[in-house]
C-alpha cells in the first residue's frame, strides 16, 4: 500500500508542499536569520535619507517586497509564514476530529436508522455551510465578549463548533460504509468463530475503511479550511481579536488585531479595505487556495492508486 | 438413552419486510446426537440457513427466531445474552460456510485469520500464534504450512480456502460443527477432500455435525440421519437407511430421484417440479402438494405424523378436497 502510493506523483508533490510549508512555518526565523519580534514589528512611515516622510502604511508588495505590508504595517511575508502552522493545524485538527467523533458515534450502533439526520442534512443542503458556521460562531463571539471568556475558552467552543457543524453528514456516509463492511460474509464468519464487536471493528472493519478515511480526511481538511476562509472573509475567525490601541494619546484609535496568527484573521481584518489595499486579502487567500490545490493533489494521488490495485 | 447435543424444538424465524412479514422457518424441531452427523437437506430457500444460523444467534439483522426453543448440551441458547453466545460460538459450536471465497477477509493473512477463534477466545497468546497456526494448517492437509501462513487468501484455490475455513471453525475444538453447504462452490474432486476432513474431524474429537446440503449423495455418504426440508417446513425425518430404502414424501422421492448415478440416465434428468405427488397416505394427504409458497394449500395445518418408530412424515391436519395441480 505505502509503495503503490510512493507512485503517485501528484500525493507526492502535495505531501511534500504541505510539509516543507510547515517545517518553514516552525523554523523561519532559523531559517531565514531573523528575529521574530523584529520581522512582526509594526512600521512606521517611511523616510528618506534627508528624514523626510516618503510614504505611509499600508505598503503594497513593491514598496515591501515579496508581500508588503497589511493595515498596521505588519510585514504581510512573515504573517503568512508564521500563520501557516497554525492555519493548517487547526484545519487538521478540526477535520481529524470530526471524523473521529463520526466514526466513534457510527460505530456505538452502525445498524441504527437515523433518519431524522438525512431529514435534517436535505433541509440544510440550500443553506451554505459557511452561513449556519457564521450564525453559530457569531453569536458566540458576542456571548463570550459579554461572559469575559477566555482566549483558549473561546478558541475550544469555536472548534467545538467547526467540528460540530461537519458531523451530521458524515455519519450518514460512514452509517452507509460501515454497513456495506458489516455485510459481508467474512464479518459474519468473524462473529461465527466468537470474535467481540470491538475486535471485528478494528481488525476489520476499520481497515476495510482506512483508505476512504484518508480521502474523507483530505476532504475534511479542504472543507474546514474554505470554511476558514470564508468565515475570516466574515471578520470571524479562532481565537477572535484583541483590541489594540492605536494613534497618538490625543487622538487614538481603537483596532482589532487577531489573536491567533493563523490566516483567516489576516483576511478578516482587512476585508473592509479591499479596496484600498487589495493585497492584503488577495494573498491570504491565494495561500489557502495553494493549500488547498496541494490537498487535492494528494486525493488525486491516493484516488489513483486505489483505481491500480482494483484494475489488478 | 442417547444424549442430545442440540435439540431445536418448534422454531420459526420471521422476517420483517416493510410492515409484511414473511415466515423462513416453519415450526421446525430437529435434534442432534453425540458422535452424530445430522443431514438438513432441502432446495434452495427452504430455509436451511436461517435453521442454522439461528442456532448461533447471527440471522441476518431484520430476521428473528420467534418462538421454540435450541437447546445446546442442556442451555437454551435463545435465552443467552450476547456476551453469554459469544463464549459458544467457535468454541463449543462452529459454523462453515458455503461461500469460502466470501467469507475470508482479503485483506488479512491466512495465518492471521485461522487463529482469530483462539484468540477471541484467549486460548492462545500471540506468541503462541505462529505456531498453532502451522499445527492448524497442516492438520487440514497444507503440505506447505509456513508459506500458507504468509499467504492472502485470494492466493488459495476455492478448495484450499474451505480448507482454511475448516481449520478457523475446528481451531477451537467445538463439540458440533454446522457445516452450511461446505461444498456447493467446490469442484466434485474437492468435494470429498473437504467432507473427509469434517468426518475426520468428528469421529476424532467425538464431536458431532449439523451437515446442511441439498444434495441426497452426500447425505448417502456421510450421514446417520436425515431431515428433508421444504418452504420452512420439515417435512420427513428418519435415519439414513430408512429413508434410503423407503421414502415416503413425494419431496424425498424425488430428491432421491435426483442423484446422479451413472446407470440411470433417465432417472438423473428428472426435475423435482416434474414429479406428480402421491394423493394419499392412510387418508390422508402429503403436505405440502404445491411448491408455491404462498398458495392458500400450501399454508394449510400441517403436522408431522409418526408414521413408524423415529419416522416422521409431515401430513395435512384435515382430510382436504385433493385439488389438481398443473
Ligand atoms: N435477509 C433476508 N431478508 C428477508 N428474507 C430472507 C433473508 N434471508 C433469507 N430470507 C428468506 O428466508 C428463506 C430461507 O432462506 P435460507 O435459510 O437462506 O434458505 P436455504 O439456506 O435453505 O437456501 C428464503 O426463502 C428467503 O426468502
Ligand atoms: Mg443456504
Amino acid at each position: 500500500m505505502i509503495l503503490k502510493l510512493a507512485k503517485q506523483p501528484q500525493l507526492i508533490i502535495g505531501l511534500t508542499f504541505i510539509s516543507s510549508i510547515l517545517v518553514f512555518s516552525f523554523f523561519w526565523t532559523d531559517i531565514l536569520q531573523v528575529e521574530k519580534t523584529e520581522a512582526l514589528k509594526l512600521m512606521d512611515f517611511m523616510y528618506d535619507d534627508e528624514g523626510k516622510i516618503i510614504d505611509h502604511i499600508p505598503y503594497s508588495p513593491s514598496e515591501v517586497p515579496p508581500f508588503g505590508t497589511d493595515l498596521y504595517g505588519k510585514q504581510l511575508f512573515y504573517q503568512i509564514i508564521d500563520g501557516a502552522k497554525y492555519t493548517i493545524l487547526i484545519a487538521f485538527v478540526i477535520a481529524f476530529l470530526r471524523i473521529v467523533v463520526s466514526v466513534g458515534i457510527t460505530l456505538i450502533n452502525p445498524r441504527a436508522n437515523y433518519a431524522f439526520l438525512d431529514d435534517l442534512i436535505s433541509a440544510t443542503l440550500t443553506i451554505p455551510t459557511t452561513i449556519i458556521a457564521y450564525i453559530f460562531m457569531n453569536t458566540l463571539l458576542i456571548k463570550s465578549s459579554m461572559d469575559g471568556k477566555s482566549t483558549n475558552e473561546l478558541i475550544f467552543l469555536q472548534c467545538l463548533v467547526l467540528i460540530g457543524i461537519g458531523i451530521p453528514p458524515l455519519i450518514s456516509t460512514f452509517t452507509r460504509e460501515i454497513r456495506g463492511i458489516l455485510d459481508k460474509d467474512y464479518i459474519n464468519n468473524t462473529f461465527a468463530i466468537g470474535a467481540r464487536k470491538s475486535y471485528v471493528y478494528y481488525k476489520h472493519v476499520l481497515p476495510e475503511l482506512s483508505t476512504r478515511l484518508i480521502l474523507i480526511f483530505a476532504q475534511q481538511m479542504i472543507q474546514v479550511l474554505i470554511l476558514l476562509a470564508h468565515l475570516g472573509v466574515l471578520a470571524i475567525f479562532i481565537g477572535g481579536a484583541q483590541t489594540l490601541v492605536l494613534g497618538d494619546p490625543m487622538n487614538t484609535v481603537l483596532q482589532d488585531i487577531p489573536i491567533a496568527g493563523e490566516w483567516a484573521g489576516i483576511i478578516g481584518m482587512s476585508f473592509t479595505k479591499l479596496q484600498a489595499a487589495p493585497w492584503i486579502i488577495l494573498i491570504p487567500l491565494s495561500c489557502f487556495a495553494v493549500t488547498i490545490l496541494a490537498l487535492n493533489l494528494i486525493i488525486q494521488g491516493i484516488q489513483n492508486s486505489v483505481e491500480e490495485t482494483q484494475k489488478l | 438413552m442417547n444424549q442430545h447435543v442440540l435439540q431445536i424444538k418448534n422454531l420459526h424465524v420471521s422476517f420483517n419486510k416493510k410492515k409484511n412479514k414473511s415466515i423462513a422457518v416453519n415450526d421446525v424441531s430437529l435434534q442432534v446426537e453425540k458422535g452424530q452427523t445430522v443431514a438438513l437437506i432441502g432446495e434452495s430457500g427452504s430455509g436451511k440457513s436461517m435453521t442454522s444460523l439461528s442456532v448461533l444467534n447471527l440471522l441476518p439483522v431484520n430476521g428473528k427466531a420467534e418462538r421454540g426453543s435450541i437447546t445446546f448440551n442442556g442451555i437454551d441458547l435463545l435465552k443467552l445474552t450476547e456476551k453469554q453466545m459469544r463464549k459458544i460460538r467457535g468454541n463449543e459450536i462452529s459454523m462453515i460456510f458455503q461461500d469460502a471465497i466470501a467469507s475470508l477477509n482479503p485483506g488479512m493473512k491466512v495465518g492471521v485469520q485461522i487463529t482469530e477463534g483462539l484468540k477471541n477466545h484467549n486460548i492462545i497468546t500471540k506468541n503462541e500464534r505462529k505456531s498453532v497456526a502451522l499445527d492448524l494448517l497442516d492438520k487440514v492437509g497444507f503440505k506447505n504450512p509456513e508459506q500458507v501462513y504468509h499467504q492472502y487468501p485470494e492466493q488459495l484455490s476455492g478448495g484450499m480456502k474451505q480448507r482454511i475455513l475448516i481449520a478457523m471453525a475446528v481451531s477451537c475444538k467445538p463439540k458440533l460443527i454446522i457445516a452450511d453447504e461446505p461444498t456447493t462452490s467446490l469442484d466434485v474432486t474437492i468435494q470429498r477432500q473437504v467432507l473427509d476432513l469434517i468426518d475426520y474431524y468428528k469421529s476424532d474429537m467425538d464431536a458431532s455435525v449439523l451437515l446442511i446440503t441439498h444434495d441426497f449423495g452426500i447425505v448417502a455418504e456421510y450421514a446417520d440421519w436425515v431431515y428433508v426440508m421444504l418452504g420452512g417446513h420439515i417435512v420427513e425425518s428418519a435415519d439414513v437407511y430408512t429413508i434410503f430404502q423407503n421414502p415416503v414424501h413425494p419431496y424425498t422421492k424425488a430428491l432421491i430421484g435426483s442423484i446422479p448415478r451413472p446407470e440411470m440416465e433417465q432417472e438423473r434428468l428428472k426435475s423435482i417440479q416434474d414429479y406428480t405427488f402421491e394423493k394419499d397416505y392412510e387418508g390422508r394427504q402429503f403436505a405440502p402438494e404445491t411448491y408455491t409458497y404462498e398458495s392458500s394449500s400450501f399454508q394449510a395445518p400441517s403436522s408431522l405424523v409418526e408414521i413408524e418408530p423415529l419416522y416422521y412424515v409431515r401430513f395435512y391436519d384435515e382430510k382436504r378436497m385433493v385439488t389438481t395441480i398443473g
